[in-house]
């Protein structure tokens, strides 16, 4: 059952009346069940992983809670990690790791017996373990206490808005959360809603109408010629923005209006000044969960077993920095999809955030003897279209069937520029009704051109919503205090514009499948 | 205490209630405007003569799809005929035409197709729900293809918001009224990747210019690759699905036959001109002499027809047709005197 299902727009209401209706000792029974019914509506014998999933994390962190000694605790963790990441990887990555072993075997002269397995990557698998696992770790460092109530410890991993594309809350934010008693708040309510409908106009109207011009041109990357893979990567990171981020606020609404408060995933990421502000901008809930549990650790004991000051003339906290980073992306990659092309976009990242940080030094003298701080604006912009630039090109690796199409579309991306101006200077010099209206209706892209601009100027509201945003920690914030008759005006607008243009094909969420 | 704050609900209640009704209002505002301006007026271009028709006398009503609505002119015939055809309509839609028609006026010859597609799964659809939410009944169609919940929501998308995610049909609509272009025609070259047609009349004149004679004498050059891979396409996308004799189809086929035998109506079942390349492509992907022998076991329970059979009379040239399965003007004339010469032959229409 997806959000943009009509199956969900008549289970999530009647959960929502009986959530309200029940007295608030049985509520995480109905949560419960009804996240197990929706993740059921999938495919139903994968809730036995869910099952799996969370019995072992609340049971070794029952036992870690009740060891005395330190080893036992590490043993408890070490089964949790071992169960769950053992689901993860038999069901998400044992393919791929057959496959890159055939390869390997392969140049060897050798066969591989591994098998193949023919099983359907569980919808939210990554999400659901990376949550347990931040569970079983917060206890273990002693942040949290192990949960006793069974049940309500399951409706937390299963709390159906989060459960298949997150936010990946951390239990100290999200856990005690289930014991609060939750009042039907009119503003919690229409809050909710509203972010519920900006979702949707993200996804339905933004993120599912670029999808057909983005899979037309990386599909048959031979047809097409260099302003079409721009244009399509371009396309992309506002599809993958908005389908995720869409997706992200219709959680976020259906948990308020529940009265749950889930954490802020996105930041209006495509603003950030650099790349390593745009991670703290960008699936939030990922970056913080990889920031503490991966890089930090592994940054910290690389610069515990590095003893001297400085390597080969590279400060040890450099070299901290740089190991931390390239393991953590390279698995943030690798997370993201069972790929190489994953792979790539991860350590793309990795190499960005590296050279930016080894940097700093020497571009603040570029830019201070350049004197382009003298203008602020401008100075900002290039900083954003320069990481927007960044961000955009690693999206072709992340969006490829494989890397050579990538390799391709990279190699081809200015190709033909000269041809395309030549043609359009023509086509605006020969123009005619007939002529405008074979461009407008012309369907090569995937979708009409008359199409592609109502998604750009949907594209162009929504950044301008981002614009007056500002300090706000949501977009909602924008227009909740403004008079009735704006208010009402925009929502309207919103609706009809989402239900007139959008795509309802119901095309899943594209992080449903990590 | 209490006093303000039941004002305060009173006032979040209205406001709630003020916010649905506008909401409502606006979507029966879209509802209507879509009806009036897209989905209906392309369909009722298709329904003009239908509309138009003095139905009192109405001896002849033709049912059926493009090769219909290409392939049957009225000039030909004695007796009053109505065209009720819009292309893309298979026996689903064509029985529930007939029952609203018999409604109506009481025809004496229904002309019905009987092609190689007809009962093709492809063909048991219904794009236009705004349109079809009068005539069809949806929970019968959707209990007959045993998909009660899909046309449930067909029907209420029809009924109350035939606007969502109409951006496709506005296209056509604003293709054909604002900027006069034919998509479909257009679209279909493109697929291909055919040169785009030019103006017989000039291609012609130039002919005649460059080779000094006449223009009456200079005959258009065929293109036959083109005509088979156009052949292959049409062919492969009517059985797409590769069930060639889909049940429900062949329920709503039974029905229409049933209904017109209740009414003392004859039913004419045409089997329309298509190309060698077209037929050659359908024979690789439908068993056809098993295909006939379904046909002629759904044809045994009845005695109210007769078949005509004008599938292969075009072979020999393109003269006749305007693409792979569609009849042109001449053909369509050829075609409907031969209809009207055996209505009047066989005094049907007495």
């Amino acid at each position: 059952m997806s959000f943009n299902s009509l199956h969900f727009l008549i289970f999530f209401p009647a959960v929502v009346f009986l959530y309200y209706v029940i007295p608030h000792k049985y509520r995480w029974a109905l949560l419960l069940v009804a996240s197990y019914y929706f993740y059921m509506s999938w495919e139903p014998a994968y809730v036995i992983l869910l099952a799996i999933s969370t019995l072992s994390s609340y049971l070794f962190a029952r036992g870690m809670g009740s060891a005395r000694f330190a080893n036992r605790k590490k043993l408890f963790l070490w089964l949790t990690a071992g169960v769950n990441l053992g689901i993860l990887f038999a069901f998400k990555y044992f393919n791929f790791f057959k496959d890159t072993m055939d390869g390997l075997m392969g140049s060897l002269g050798l066969s591989n017996p591994l098998p193949v397995l023919k099983v359907l990557l569980p919808v939210g698998i990554s999400f659901y373990t990376f949550q347990v696992l931040s569970y079983i770790i917060d206890v273990y460092r002693g942040d949290k206490k192990p949960e006793k109530h069974l049940g309500i410890y399951a409706a937390y991993v299963s709390f159906f808005p989060q459960l298949v594309a997150g936010p990946i809350e951390r239990s100290t934010h999200f856990l005690p959360q289930f014991f609060e008693k939750h009042r039907f708040r009119f503003d919690l309510c229409a809050d909710g809603l509203r972010l519920i409908v900006w979702g949707f106009f993200k996804k339905l109207l933004i993120a599912d109408n670029l999808a057909y011009v983005v899979d037309t041109i990386y599909k048959n990357p031979g047809k097409f010629e260099g302003i079409h893979f721009i244009f399509a990567t371009l396309c992309f990171a506002f599809q993958v923005y908005c389908d995720f981020s869409g997706y992200t606020d219709i959680a976020v609404g259906a948990g308020r209006v529940m009265g749950f408060r889930l954490m802020t995933n996105f930041d209006r990421p495509y603003f950030a000044k650099t790349v390593s502000e745009f991670w703290t901008r960008w699936h939030i809930s990922l970056s913080t969960w990889l920031r503490d549990y991966l890089f930090l650790p592994i940054a910290y004991a690389l610069m515990r077993k590095t003893k001297r000051p400085a390597v080969l003339k590279i400060k040890t906290e450099t070299w901290g920095y740089i190991g931390g980073m390239s393991i953590t992306m390279f698995l943030g990659g690798l997370w993201h999809g069972a790929g190489w092309t994953f792979v790539c976009w991860g350590l793309l990242h990795a190499v960005y955030l590296i050279f930016g940080h080894t940097t700093k030094k020497i571009r603040r003298r570029i830019v201070k003897a350049s004197g382009i701080k003298k203008m602020p604006a401008v100075y900002n912009f290039l900083r954003t279209a320069c990481t927007f630039s960044l961000v955009s090109f690693a999206w072709i690796f992340f969006r490829a069937r494989d890397i050579s199409d990538a390799g391709y579309i990279i190699s081809h991306i200015f190709s033909g520029l000269t041809g395309f101006f030549q043609g359009a200077g023509d086509f605006l010099f020969n123009l005619t009704t007939e002529t405008l209206g074979l461009f407008l209706f012309n369907n090569e892209l995937g979708l009409p051109y008359v199409n592609i601009f109502i998604v750009l100027l949907a594209i162009a509201v929504m950044e301008a919503a981002h614009l007056a945003q500002k300090n706000r920690p949501c977009v909602t914030g924008v227009i909740k205090h403004k008079a009735v008759w704006v208010r009402w005006t925009a929502y309207y607008i919103l609706i009809f514009w989402t239900l007139v243009f959008g795509s309802f094909n119901e095309q899943t969420f594209i992080y449903f499948q990590f | 205490m209490n006093k303000p704050l039941s004002i305060s609900n009173f006032r979040k209640t209205a406001k709630v209630v003020l916010f649905l009704l506008i909401l409502f209002g606006i979507n029966q505002l879209l509802v209507t405007l879509y009806s009036q301006m897209t989905a209906s007026s392309i369909l009722a271009r298709r329904d003009v003569r239908f509309r138009n028709a003095d139905k009192t006398g109405v001896d002849i009503l033709v049912l059926g799809d493009s090769h219909a609505y290409s392939g049957i002119t009225a000039s030909p015939f004695k007796t009053n005929p109505i065209k009720w055809v819009a292309p893309g309509e298979g026996y689903m839609l064509n029985y529930y035409k007939l029952e609203y028609g018999l409604k109506q006026f009481k025809p004496k010859i229904v002309i019905l197709p009987l092609d190689l597609h007809s009962f093709s799964s492809v063909r048991y659809r219904i794009r236009d729900d705004s349109y079809w939410v009068k005539y069809a009944d949806y929970l019968e169609v959707g209990a007959v293809a045993g998909k009660r919940l899909y046309y449930a929501k067909k029907y209420v998308k029809g009924r109350f918001f035939p606007y969502v995610g109409a951006g496709p049909t506005i296209n056509d609509w604003a293709m054909k009224d604002i900027f006069k272009l034919q998509k479909d025609g257009m679209m279909m070259r493109r697929e291909l990747n055919l040169k785009p047609k030019k103006k017989k009349g000039r291609a012609k004149k130039n002919r005649a210019k460059k080779n000094q004679v006449k223009k009456s004498q200079v005959k258009t050059p065929r293109q036959p690759r083109a005509e088979r891979t156009l052949a292959q396409t049409k062919a492969n996308m009517q059985f797409r699905n590769k069930d060639y004799f889909h049940k429900p189809m062949v329920t709503y086929f039974k029905k229409i036959l049933s209904l017109c035998r209740e009414n003392d109506i004859t039913v004419l079942l045409v089997k329309y001109p298509v190309s060698r390349d077209y037929y050659q492509r359908v024979s690789e992907l439908v068993p056809l002499q098993r295909f006939n022998r379904q046909v002629r076991g759904v044809l045994n329970d009845y005695d109210n027809y007769f078949i005509l059979d004008f599938q292969n009379i075009f072979f020999s040239g393109m003269e006749n047709m305007r693409d792979v399965d569609h009849v042109n003007k001449k053909g369509s004339r050829r075609i409907s005197r031969k209809i009207a010469k055996f209505i009047e032959k066989h005094k049907l229409d007495q």
